[in-house]
């Protein structure tokens, strides 16, 4: 109920807005509808989701308003939920220099990670190369997706940078990002970024890499090391990477023994020691309609069980572009994984179709053969189709249909249904460069 | 399972369908427009429509901006045509995208309050789309995002980030494909970092347990 009350909020908030004068609205609400049989439920499945995302810009001061939400309720199984993801306001123009942005926000700051948070972010320095960033906030997490939520989410985080954009031929930023868990600190990071570009050599060099050094266990907690290339006169980009990583408490818990730590990553379930990566991807223009791409990476860490774990994933593609219009496009892909869990080996196949201009067709296909270290093998194959048709200015309906085949169903056979309706900037706009055309 | 084949052929015969149509019936109104910025994936010739000389007649005047800062001459043209004004005048323009990007977009802004994000003027973003946005983008954008989210902020919002790491969606697929769930672990246990980015442990153990719980 609490969500629902701040999503209705951020809906008053921006069309409260938008009556007293808003110049710039941007708006899209997607309802999405699917009947199916639940593989974990073995019940009739009815999810009704509504996504919003709903925006105010140009306002006084330059300020911008945005809010992203969702609500759902499932009628096949008679539960609902809601998560509002962004709910944040920023003014960048109320005092020269000064930027600042409060409400719940994407803080991606100091190399702490990619979160949701509710606090403020400043940043000082205007248009300047040197700029300074201070910001603290309460992370949001908004899994588990299939049921009651029970995470403990007494956290907080705070920290800030230093920016130099003028560094060199390119930017370094030097950072510091502090994590409370229920008062005890969890990490303290102390990072630096910094990314060299050499424009006027071939290949045009991209080199970046970040540091970050955990101060609360004295360890490294992250470094990375890499290069883009682009060679124009060969159609060819291609990127490099290394990276290395420790969890954050290095092994001295067992997080699924322990229910206070089911917010931490991920990796603290499989590894104990540090991990190393590499990575690489190049992609080759053959003309302008296609062009093929390829990846590959290969990681090696210690397991809980004290093995060396070493995994490798990999894909290889092409996409092709009919005319080169971007109203039709083919993609075909293989991929590949081998690791201590087993390996897969798949290829999918997407096709996308503007060509009619209020019609937009889509099918996909996918099919992998798996063998599993569980001794769990076998072959998973799922399709799709789908139809969108916009029924009116900003307005699309469309409908999908999907068939999958794999251990759970020998057959399941899933349909949706979605309705679109984008308004304001964006819809505006479009209207805008349609006018230019005709 | 017969459902599950006639679906799946129904995919390749619409495919070929939808793509022989484009052959036969070329008279539909998107590609009766040759010239139009939609068809040319290399033109920013939208942004260039977008601008509205009146609308920044104001700023022009009180940053002391010429005619020729933007223009390759300095005269008025007082056609008494509108439309005939408006070609010779964006005919006149410097070349590239200098004459906006003086104002608009760092490094080479000189006028503070210009707006600097991409999508001010910038619909079709495919033509200024940075080089490394290739390739293995999705993959390794992580790296270059950590650090420079204000470059990232330049052409895309905050919904954009949180409508892949965050937003839980199990209607459509939106990150992994329909089959991912199946062989998840052989990723989970190559890379388990990558999951971290956008799941915690929770996410593991809410599944899991429950299959557990069942004897699954």
């Amino acid at each position: 109920m609490r969500r629902a009350r701040l999503a209705w909020c951020a809906i008053a908030l921006v069309l409260g807005a938008a009556r007293a004068g808003a110049a710039d609205l941007d708006a899209t609400l997607k309802y999405l509808s699917q009947v199916r049989d639940g593989d974990l439920t073995r019940q009739t499945e009815f999810p009704n989701q509504l996504y919003g995302h709903l925006g105010a810009y140009a306002l006084p001061y330059e300020s911008e308003i945005e809010g992203f939400f969702r609500a759902g309720y499932d009628f096949g199984l008679g539960r609902g939920g809601g998560d509002l993801y962004l709910a944040s306001a920023r003014v960048p123009g109320a005092v020269e220099g000064l930027d600042l942005t409060v409400g719940r926000q994407w803080l991606n700051e100091s190399l702490g990670g990619a979160l949701v948070a509710d606090g403020g972010t400043l940043r000082v320095g205007g248009d300047g190369p040197l700029q300074a960033t201070v910001f603290g906030g309460v992370p949001r997490y908004f899994e588990p997706t299939y049921g009651v939520e029970k995470q403990s989410q007494n956290e907080s985080v705070f920290g800030g940078s230093i920016e130099d954009d003028d560094f060199g031929d390119g930017r370094l930023e030097v950072g510091y990002f502090q994590q409370y868990r229920k008062g005890k600190t969890l990490r303290q990071l102390v990072s630096a970024n910094v990314t060299q570009e050499y424009a006027n050599v071939v290949g045009r060099p991209n080199f970046y890499g970040s540091f970050a050094f955990d101060a609360s266990q004295a360890s490294v907690d992250f470094g990375n090391v890499g290069v883009n290339l682009v060679f124009d006169e060969m159609n060819l980009r291609f990127n490099l990477e290394g990276n290395y990583y420790q969890p954050q408490d290095r092994g001295r818990s067992r997080p699924e023994i322990d229910i206070n730590r089911r917010e931490d990553g991920i990796f603290e379930l499989f590894s104990v020691s540090e991990m190393w990566q590499v990575r690489t991807g190049l992609r080759y223009q053959v003309n302008p309609e296609i062009s093929a791409y390829a990846d590959y990476s290969f990681q090696d860490y210690a397991s809980v069980v004290g093995e060396r774990e070493v995994g490798h994933v990999a894909s290889v593609g092409a996409v092709w572009l009919p005319e080169n219009d971007g109203l039709e496009l083919v993609r075909a892909e293989y991929y590949v994984a081998d690791s201590g869990g087993g390996n897969v080996n798949g290829g999918k196949v997407l096709y996308e179709n503007r060509v009619y201009e209020q019609l937009t067709l889509r099918a996909k296909l996918d099919l992998a053969y798996y063998d599993k270290a569980t001794n769990q093998n076998g072959i998973a194959f799922s399709s799709l189709l789908g139809v969108a048709y916009e029924v009116a200015e900003g307005v699309t309906c469309g409908m999908s249909l999907e068939a999958l085949h794999n251990r759970r169903f020998d057959a399941d056979i899933r349909v949706g249904f979605g309705v679109i309706y984008e308004f304001g900037r964006r819809t505006l706009r479009r209207r805008a460069v349609g006018r230019t055309q005709s | 399972m017969k459902r599950f084949y006639a679906l799946a052929i129904l995919c390749l015969v619409s495919i070929a369908a939808f793509s022989a149509c484009r052959k036969f019936l070329p008279e539909n109104r998107y590609l009766t427009r040759q010239d139009s910025p939609r068809r040319d994936r290399s033109s920013t010739a939208d942004a260039l429509a977008k601008f509205d000389h009146r609308a920044h007649g104001a700023v022009f005047a009180e940053q002391s901006v010429q005619c020729v800062d933007c223009h390759a001459f300095d005269l008025k043209l007082n056609v008494g045509d509108g439309d005939l004004a408006d070609a010779l005048s964006a005919h006149g323009l410097h070349r590239g995208s200098e004459a906006c990007h003086t104002c608009h977009g760092p490094p080479q802004r000189t006028v503070a309050t210009a707006p600097d994000r991409c999508t001010t003027c910038h619909d079709n973003l495919g033509p200024i789309m940075p080089d490394n946005h290739n390739g293995a983008w999705q993959r390794v954008h992580g790296s270059i995002a950590s650090g420079e989210g204000q470059s990232c902020a330049s052409c895309h919002n905050q919904t954009f980030c949180v409508n892949c790491h965050q937003r839980r969606d199990e209607i459509q697929t939106q990150v992994h494909e329909r089959n991912f769930r199946f062989f998840h672990s052989v990723e989970a246990r190559a890379n388990p970092r990558k999951c971290g980015v956008c799941h915690r442990v929770d996410f593991c153990s809410n599944c899991h347990e429950r299959s557990r719980a069942k004897g699954g």
